[in-house]
């Protein structure tokens, strides 16, 4: 992940039982403003004890506690071991939030319809999760290794996607005037902007142009990937 | 004398010993009428069936009618012989009579005494006799009787021709072993129902058999009487008369129905103590015959969406549960299921383990457990492919250490899963519809068949976006003729040489990939035909 979004995105995780403390392990190598938010001192004494500076109590029940925190335009993760208290903070936080990101963890179906039906913007069912990566290794082994060294390796390889920026070399053209191959990259998908923000697969096959603003999602190598973002962001 | 047959006898027993053709033989046989595995045994057991079904019927036939003489032909002589065979067979296959002259031959040798033959006669006949006062052997043996016909009394053992079909049928016996279960209660009642049976019709016998009621005239017809209206068949040739023979009558009624009600409580009882042991040999005889079998050890939340995702694809699933409610749960999901404790090796072997087991997933909430059942499953077998769940770190490396090939921790997921969409969105997005094959767009592999037009080729020598495809990466045996480890080369330059059993991974749609696929199986055809 380019350092940029390294920086920007700014992520309070509630929860550092069993659950949020794995959670936090691994975002902590992806992003580094993450404040942990817990209800008990044990907890938090935990966090502390791990290096985890930012990391304070709050009385879930207490709207004002937790707009002390600073919600706006952060990522909220909902990582609690208790899913009842899962459900309250989600319903807590989108009722004092306009444009956060409203992440929760979820333990069965039938808490993820409750989570989104009250506006979680993404619902992590651990069990499903897990229960789809085992059907993808016994029916399809290949692709579940392929997509494991994009995902769980730390090997260079990773899939990103890039925004257009104006003025690019990339606005106006189509998608088969460009050699990707020539970057060492593959080029997965796009979401146009001219045919709605909907996520299109590039083996669909329709020539799509390029605009400032359409997201290429690419997969290569790290240093292939940066390569093209610093042409893709440097004078056309 | 003695001397030389005994060399004689000990060295060709000796020769039995080590002949592998009498042995190969005599297993063959063995397996043919014993051992339920085996696979030609079915139709053994199918042909004795035919044999003994035809038997019956001609024998029925001929009680009336003349039947035709080739049949009666082959009744005497074809059915007889198969009979008697199978009963000889039987007989031979029971024990090793060279085993035991061999035996007492090192015995005198050891010990210096002179060789007993009337020990070796002793312990042969005694082995066999034990065979030959088995249940199944008297049925068979009497059911070879009915063959004389001259003695007419001898076609009522047709009816034992009919009890010998019980020895093909595994649910027939399997009725017997469970009402054998409730001997004692049904001995019981019987002795009792005998009891009472007896002093009803001497009752009945003392207050109308003395002239008062025509139609009982002799003991046996009161106890006839008594049968008859304590089974409630009540066929009514035989009514009292009396008062007093009345009054019995209720008594016999009354306490017939009960004992009915009894009898019927004890069969249902021991069907229903059964029924778990009768589905469990069910389950195992259905897995005994599927190859390429997933066992999900626990169906708690993961166990579940992987056994009913697992089926959804095509895939077979057997689920090994210990806890009485998941297992019924299981049941009611429609899965197969095995109510037993997998980490016990007893209950993996029951399977046969290595050769009809592809995966093992072991996904019990209890991260111990699911370190036990991993080494309960690579001690067992070498191949084997284990999924294990974990929670803690600490248990990860044990699994490993244990035989894991893949670990699965739902919490390292759940945070993955978390990082990647926080990170991209829409690439996240992607990879779910990718995955969840929500959207018709998808990754799948693909093999390189051996002859195919891809085998011995070029990346750059076929044009993956023409045919709307995107070649993500291509999988290569770490070592030629290796099938199950693979290196990968992520988006392969175009000069990438491609062999047989090389895995190419696309994206693509549906009938992007279908058609791919297609096309490799058909070059493969080509090929083989044009050679």
């Amino acid at each position: 992940m380019f350092d940029t979004k390294k920086e920007r995105r700014e992520i309070i995780l509630f929860g550092y039982g069993k659950l949020g403390h794995r959670v936090y392990e691994m975002l902590s190598p992806y992003f580094s403003k993450i404040t942990v938010v817990e209800q008990a001192d044990e907890l938090i004494q935990d966090a502390k004890d791990h290096g985890i500076v930012k990391s304070f109590t709050a009385d879930f029940k207490q709207d004002q506690e937790l707009i002390d925190l600073g919600l706006e335009g952060k990522i909220l993760f909902c990582a609690m071991d208790e899913m009842a208290m899962n459900i309250f903070l989600v319903l807590s936080l989108k009722s004092m939030t306009k444009n956060a990101t409203i992440i929760s963890i979820s333990t069965s179906a039938e808490n993820t319809r409750k989570l989104k039906f009250i506006g979680a913007d993404k619902v992590i069912d651990i069990y499903e999760a897990s229960a789809n990566r085992i059907v993808d290794i016994i029916t399809r082994p290949a692709v579940t290794r392929v997509l494991d060294e994009v995902i769980f390796v730390d090997n260079g390889i990773s899939l990103e996607e890039i925004e257009i920026p104006f003025h690019s070399f990339l606005e106006g053209k189509y998608v088969h005037d460009i050699d990707f191959k020539a970057f060492d990259l593959i080029l997965v998908g796009i979401t146009d902007r001219e045919m709605g923000d909907d996520f299109i697969f590039v083996s669909r096959g329709i020539d799509h142009k390029f605009d400032a603003g359409d997201i290429l999602v690419l997969l290569g190598e790290s240093h292939a990937l940066e390569n093209f973002y610093k042409k893709l962001t440097g004078p056309s | 004398m003695k001397q030389l047959i005994v060399r004689y006898l000990v060295s060709f027993s000796y020769f039995l010993e080590s002949a592998p053709y009498y042995k190969r033989t005599k297993r063959f046989f063995n397996n043919l009428l014993n051992n339920d595995d085996y696979k030609y045994k079915k139709y053994f057991d199918i042909f004795m069936v035919f044999v003994i079904l035809s038997s019956v019927i001609i024998l029925v036939v001929d009680v009336r009618e003349h039947v035709a003489y080739w049949l009666e032909w082959y009744d005497f002589y074809v059915v007889t012989i198969i009979f008697i065979v199978e009963y000889l067979l039987r007989l031979w296959v029971h024990s090793d009579m060279h085993k035991v002259i061999i035996a007492q031959y090192e015995e005198s040798e050891f010990f210096e005494k002179p060789f007993s033959f009337r020990k070796v006669i002793s312990e042969i006949a005694s082995q066999k006799w034990e065979y030959m006062t088995s249940i199944p052997a008297i049925i068979d043996l009497i059911a070879i009787l009915p063959s004389y016909r001259e003695i007419r009394v001898l076609r009522v053992f047709v009816l034992f021709r009919a009890f010998k079909m019980l020895r093909y049928s595994k649910s027939l016996l399997q009725f017997f072993e469970i009402l054998r279960n409730k001997k004692i209660e049904l001995y019981a009642l019987f002795l009792l129902l005998s009891f009472f049976t007896l002093i009803a019709s001497m009752m009945i016998y003392v207050f109308e058999g003395a002239g008062q009621n025509q139609n009982i005239q002799s003991l046996f017809d009161a106890i006839y009487w008594a049968v008859v209206t304590v089974t409630t068949v009540g066929y009514g040739d035989i009514t009292p008369v009396t008062t007093e023979g009345r009054f019995i009558s209720i008594l016999v009624i009354i306490t017939g129905l009960g004992a009915i009600t009894f009898l019927t409580s004890i069969i249902v009882s021991a069907f229903g103590e059964k029924l778990p042991e009768i589905k469990q040999t069910r389950v195992l005889n259905q897995v005994a015959k599927t190859k390429d079998l997933n066992l999900v050890c626990g169906y708690g939340k993961i166990g579940q969406i992987v056994s009913n995702k697992l089926r959804k694809q095509g895939e077979r699933v057997l689920v090994i549960e210990n806890d009485a409610s998941k297992v019924q749960k299981a049941e009611l999901d429609g899965h197969r299921v095995l109510h037993a404790d997998a980490t016990k090796s007893d209950t993996l072997l029951k399977l046969k383990f290595c050769e009809s087991v592809k995966s093992v997933i072991a996904v019990t909430h209890n991260d111990i457990i699911n370190v036990f059942i991993t080494i309960n499953a690579r001690s067992l077998c070498s191949t084997v492919e284990i999924i294990a769940r974990c929670s803690e770190k600490s248990v990860a490396t044990k699994l490993k250490l244990a035989g894991a090939n893949h670990l699965i921790m739902p919490e390292e997921i759940a945070g993955m899963l978390g990082a990647v969409y926080i990170g991209q969105p829409v690439a996240f997005d992607a990879l779910q519809a990718i995955l969840t094959r929500k959207k018709s767009a998808r990754i799948d592999e693909v093999e390189v068949k051996r002859g195919s037009f891809l085998d011995g080729a070029k990346v750059g020598d076929f044009d993956f976006g023409a045919s709307r495809l995107v070649l993500l990466a291509v999988l290569k045996p770490l070592s030629p003729n290796e099938k199950m480890s693979h290196y990968v080369i992520f988006n392969p330059p175009e000069d990438t040489e491609l062999h047989a059993h090389d895995i190419l991974v696309v994206m693509g749609y549906n009938v992007s990939i279908a058609d791919f696929k297609g096309r490799m199986e058909q070059s493969v055809r080509y090929k083989k035909r044009a050679s």
